[in-house]
């Protein structure tokens, strides 16, 4: 256990001090930002309907309670139509509504240079409907009995069956699609990123005689495993860091009242969102990159040297771009639950991708989730114990030659 | 267990004290341990460079250097060198003999293969002899070298080759400047009649009988083979 934690620490501190590793952690942080700068300017520099102006001509009673629901949308300081014209040609204002009484009837011309504002317009609708309501009782010289008759409203009474409960509603549908999009891409780029520097690693010590002097001081199998272990913790920092950073900007952006309101407003997703991610599904994505990082380990031990570890790692690479693309396939509902789904979801690597798009559809249950979890942990055990068995062979085997052969050569030096 | 490959096998990005705690921690020294030693060895080696500089910011010669720290630092019991003295120039050769013999003399059992042969007999106790993956030698560097006979004489003298080579049990002389030579005797016997053809009754400066050096038998050996 020294040894390997001895192995383990220098690994991880190299790993975590080394440039590559700070321009891979900031990089897609750095990345975020711009985007979201960049989409605000936009956002700020094109209309939005906070900025939504019109004006209100003519009846007084309309305008005082329209502007009572909608003063934000309202420019009250307009009070004729020829300000309201002129106002409109400079664009101060995206339109104005006239209304005026006519035989006891409501007129409402909107004249403006896009649509009336949907809020807007129903709120004006409501108002003028009730006065026009009004007008027409008064005109109509009906009794106050006929008027009750006239007034009565269908009834409507909402009962939620548990079925319905159960049904996803429209934050949370989008929620789950959300997250099973942001689970298959972190695992498509951070397994391809991980896979690439552990085989690099291991590829960094083929051709030389540094694995003669270490298996000297420590055995191949504590060897493999410090390395493999570092790497994991490494990845693990990086998500714990990437994790840390996205509460602080959550309670910091909390602060703001447009931010506020927004995560107010779609609470249900969010909360919906970070369920799906920090649950079982978490535990399948560091299973995927396990599994990755001890596939790329043995590809990076073929390979004839550094240079050649990118070439070692492309069935890999191939298997792992497979995988992801086979995935969106089974991203929406009804697909979840087909044969190919359900079978790939408890094989080893796949089942990281295809596992959590089933448990976020509702198309599998923890329990399955869990037997899947644990074959996906049984293999890497398998992989590992068996190829800290050989990784001595292959490491001191600098032989040049296909792929393939160099398994032979290294096997048959046993 | 402390290894020496043939080829430097250190990690390039590490320092020089990280290089060589690493592989210390490794054979089981505490990292404390192994700094206080450090400044010793490399002042000891007198490698050029601190021990915050990078390994691939020395010369192959330093390298070496701190390659062989590695391998001695933690007083290793068995060690096996692969060719040590391979690009070393005569000083540095020196301090790794000097270093040979010290860790020999604490007790530590060294394994070393080399070709050079006049190393080998300076600092060896015993030597085996490979060839085509055959033992050819193997024993004491005394008791190998007293295999082939004491049929060298080096003497310094005023006789000329002729006379020399008239002597009986002589088959070979070959002058070494100032009147110093090499005879070869057919049988180590005539050792003793020789000296007293050479001497005759007066003091010489030089007579000495020895038995092939190792560098001779390797020779002899490889002709024998190529044969």
């Amino acid at each position: 256990m020294h040894k390997f934690n001895i192995v383990f620490m220098r690994n991880y501190l190299l790993h975590l001090k080394s440039k590559s590793f700070i321009a891979l952690l900031v990089t897609p942080i750095v990345s975020v930002l711009i985007s979201a700068g960049i989409g605000g300017l936009v956002a700020s520099s094109t209309n939005n309907f906070d900025d939504y102006q019109v004006a209100v001509v003519g009846d007084s009673s309309v305008k005082s309670e329209l502007v009572s629901k909608d003063k934000d949308s309202i420019d009250t300081s307009i009070k004729s139509e020829s300000n309201a014209k002129k106002e409109l040609k400079k664009d101060n204002i995206d339109g104005y509504i006239k209304v005026s009484k006519e035989n006891n009837q409501y007129k409402i011309n909107f004249f403006g240079s896009s649509s009336l504002d949907s809020d807007v317009k129903a709120d004006l609708l409501a108002i003028v409907n009730q006065k026009q309501s009004a007008i027409n009782v008064k005109t109509s010289n009906v009794t106050s009995e006929q008027y009750k008759q006239l007034s009565v409203k269908p009834a409507f009474k909402s009962s939620i069956t548990d079925k319905e409960k159960k049904q996803k509603s429209d934050q949370t549908s989008n929620a789950n699609t959300a997250s099973i999009y942001v689970l298959i891409f972190i695992s498509y780029f951070f397994t391809l990123i991980y896979a690439s520097i552990m085989s690099t690693t291991i590829a960094k010590e083929k051709g030389t005689k540094i694995s003669e002097v270490i298996f000297s001081s420590v055995s191949p199998s504590t060897y493999f495993s410090g390395k493999v272990g570092a790497v994991i913790a490494l990845m693990a920092t990086q998500m714990v860091i990437y994790s840390g950073a996205g509460v602080i900007a959550y309670f910091v952006l909390n602060m703001y009242p447009f931010f506020n309101s927004l995560f107010t407003s779609q609470h249900i997703l969010i909360s919906t969102f970070i369920g799906n991610i920090f649950s079982i599904n978490l535990l399948f994505i560091l299973v995927g990159f396990v599994i990755s990082i001890v596939l790329a380990a043995i590809c990076g031990s073929l390979s004839a040297n550094v240079e050649g570890a990118a070439k070692s790692s492309q069935p890999l690479v191939f298997l792992i771009l497979f995988i992801f693309v086979l995935s969106f396939n089974f991203v929406n509902d009804g697909f979840s639950d087909s044969i190919f789904s359900q079978v790939g979801s408890y094989i080893p690597l796949f089942s990281s991708f295809l596992m959590p798009i089933r448990l976020i559809n509702h198309a599998a249950n923890l329990f399955e989730g869990i037997i899947s979890l644990l074959i996906a942990i049984a293999f890497i055990a398998f992989v590992t114990y068996k190829f800290s068995n050989v990784y001595k062979l292959f490491m001191l085997n600098s032989e040049e030659g296909s792929f393939f052969k160099r398994i032979r050569s290294a096997l048959n030096n046993k | 267990m402390g290894y020496l490959p043939e080829e430097r096998s250190l990690f390039e990005d590490l320092t020089i004290e990280s290089q060589i705690t690493y592989f210390a921690e490794l054979k089981g020294r505490d990292k404390k341990w192994v700094k206080e030693r450090i400044d010793s060895w490399l002042k000891r080696f007198e490698v050029k460079g601190e021990a915050k500089d990078k390994i691939k910011s020395l010369s192959k010669g330093n390298q070496q250097k701190v390659q062989l720290i590695c391998t001695l630092i933690h007083e290793p019991k068995l060690v096996i060198l692969d060719e040590p003295f391979s690009g070393l120039d005569p000083v540095n050769a020196d301090l790794l003999k000097k270093e040979i013999i010290r860790t020999k003399e604490n007790g530590a059992a060294i394994i070393f293969s080399s070709h050079d042969m006049n190393n080998v007999e300076e600092l060896c106790d015993h030597v085996v002899m490979l060839r085509n993956g055959n033992v050819v030698l193997n024993g004491g560097v005394d008791e190998i070298r007293n295999q082939f006979g004491k049929k060298y004489i080096f003497v310094t003298t005023d006789m000329s080759v002729n006379e020399l080579a008239a002597l009986d049990g002589v088959s070979e002389v070959v002058a070494r400047g100032h009147n110093r030579y090499k005879i070869t005797l057919t049988d180590e016997e005539y050792g003793k009649a020789l000296f007293n053809a050479v001497s005759r009754g007066e003091y010489i400066e030089e007579f000495s009988q020895q038995p092939p050096t190792l560098d001779e038998i390797f020779r002899e050996k490889a002709v024998a083979k190529h044969a």
